[in-house]
């Protein structure tokens, strides 16, 4: 269900973003595949991120009580 | 000798050269963080009793406290920080260049600390993961799962932008750089290619200019919707917490990047790198942001106090004469005295790098604790009467934290300063 959160961050807040990788493809000089490999990079670093968050919250469920 | 050498040599200083003062200071930076770490150890093994945070409402404690106001603290620095920096690429401010890498990793181990805070406050850390778990179910409703995206964004972003205009600077100087690195400076440019540079520039330029409205939108709208959408809550629902906080934010961001840049022009004798007419500059923009804050902390209490609703009032009273102003009196005075200093400063063209260094440091502090002003009254003190008045003192567990996610940050910028150049090389071939 599309619900104010969703369309205020999908729709507004991120705005920019989808902006800059459009941007980044479509721009002069046009080098999509470093666009892919700079944007690539950034999807790999969130992957990193949310395995990271993962890893933290296995150990410490080992430790607390 | 060339100027570009001179300069290259200058910049790759605190990368070939490892003095006393670092040493220490690492040593210092991770003892303190040893003893957070014992701290954060009892905290997981004993429960947040070890914290002064209570249950709210008819426990008369408050649930949210130090951890939160570090939390909302560290974004601010974070925001702050890549906005210079993404301002100076856009609107081509090349004197300010030389700061624009120190700002970017502010920002990007500002946000690393707002987040081990964020998880720190957590109860149970040990579900953090179920953000990712329920995210479709609960990103449409809570304001902390809009804060989780778009952080997590931001931090990718400001990661990839830092990363990307580093590359040329890494392969310009990779024969000088330390061999035991490399696998740290081929990740950074993996894939590079001759001619790439026209290309960073161009994505770069969109980042920044991406980076600096998500800041506003992030720093001026979904932080503070965490406080001021809460109808419930007296003292933080209201419109005024997006443009209020976002100019803490920037006040606190600018004080930071006074902070790094002029410790590091000190030890590093980067005068002629960074002149003095930098941080002359940026003493004005915190001239001007500390009075737009204290603008707004007018406003905040001329609506409670004239005619504001009892709960509001309440809490105005508790600031102004109450249980709250050993506190924000304080804060205050302190406020409204650096913007006397920072005017006479600026109007008698008499500058002080010492004094504007030492002023940046307490006002870095004294946001702190206004951070602390904005969460902790809202909860003291309930719109329903039926609650009594809480109370909050912070205990050494949550102090010891707090302190040791610092030294991380510091540890950090320190460790990122011996393994990469701080400053972009083109500079030195401007010189």
């Amino acid at each position: 269900m599309i619900t104010i959160g969703s369309l205020v961050i999908f729709g507004i807040v991120l705005l920019p973003v989808y902006i800059a990788v459009i941007a980044a493809f479509i721009g002069k000089p046009r080098q999509p595949k470093f666009a892919a490999l700079i944007y690539g990079s950034a999807l790999a670093l969130t992957i990193v991120a949310l395995v990271g968050i993962w890893i933290f919250g296995t150990i410490v469920s080992l430790i607390i009580p | 000798m060339s100027s570009y050498k001179v300069t290259t040599d200058k910049i790759l200083q605190p990368i070939l050269h490892t003095s006393k003062i670092f040493l220490v200071s690492a040593a210092v930076l991770l003892s303190l963080m040893a003893v957070g770490a014992y701290a954060y150890l009892t905290q997981l093994t004993q429960g947040l009793i070890v914290t002064g945070l209570r249950d709210w409402g008819v426990g008369g404690g408050i649930p949210w406290g130090a951890y939160i106001s570090t939390f909302v603290w560290y974004v601010g620095i974070a925001h702050g920080g890549i906005a210079i920096s993404a301002s100076i690429r856009i609107m081509k401010l090349d004197e300010y260049k030389p700061l624009a890498r120190m700002a970017e990793l502010l920002t990007i181990l500002s946000l690393a600390g707002a987040l081990i805070t964020i998880i720190v406050d957590s109860g149970r850390p040990d579900r953090v993961f179920n953000f990712v778990v329920y995210y479709l179910e609960t990103v449409g409703d809570s304001p902390l799962i809009w804060d989780f995206t778009v952080v997590l964004a931001y931090f990718v972003l400001s990661a990839i932008y830092l990363g990307m205009t580093m590359r040329e600077d890494v392969i310009k100087l990779m024969s000088r750089l330390p061999s035991k690195y490399k696998i740290l400076y081929r990740t950074v440019t993996f894939g590079h290619k001759e001619g790439e540079k026209e290309k960073v520039e161009q994505i770069a330029w969109w980042l920044a200019l991406s980076l600096v409205i998500l800041m506003a939108l992030l720093s001026g709208g979904v932080i503070p919707w965490i406080f001021g959408l809460m109808p419930s809550q007296a003292g933080w629902f209201g419109a005024i917490q997006g443009p209020y906080f976002l100019t803490g934010a920037l006040t606190t961001a600018v004080a930071g990047v006074i902070v790094v840049a002029s410790i590091a022009v000190k030890v590093f004798h980067w005068e002629d790198l960074i002149p003095e007419k930098v941080f002359k500059h940026l003493s004005k923009m915190l001239l001007i942001l500390t009075v737009i804050y204290l603008w707004f902390i007018l406003h905040e209490h001329i609506t409670a106090q004239y005619a504001g609703p009892t709960a509001e009032k309440a809490i105005s009273d508790a600031l102004l004469y109450g249980s709250l102003s050993t506190i924000f009196l304080p804060v205050l005075a302190i406020l409204i005295l650096s913007v006397i200093f920072l005017a006479i400063q600026t109007l008698r063209k008499a500058f002080s790098m010492k004094a504007t260094l030492v002023l940046s440091i307490i006002l870095l502090l004294t946001f702190w604790v206004k951070r602390l002003l904005i969460v902790m009254p809202s909860l003291l003190y309930p719109r329903l009467t039926l609650y009594p008045v809480g109370s909050y003192t912070p205990t050494w567990v949550e102090y010891t934290i707090i302190i040791a996610t610092v030294s991380f940050v510091a540890l950090a910028y320190m460790i990122f300063m011996k393994i990469f150049p701080i400053m972009e090389i083109k500079e030195g071939e401007q010189r």
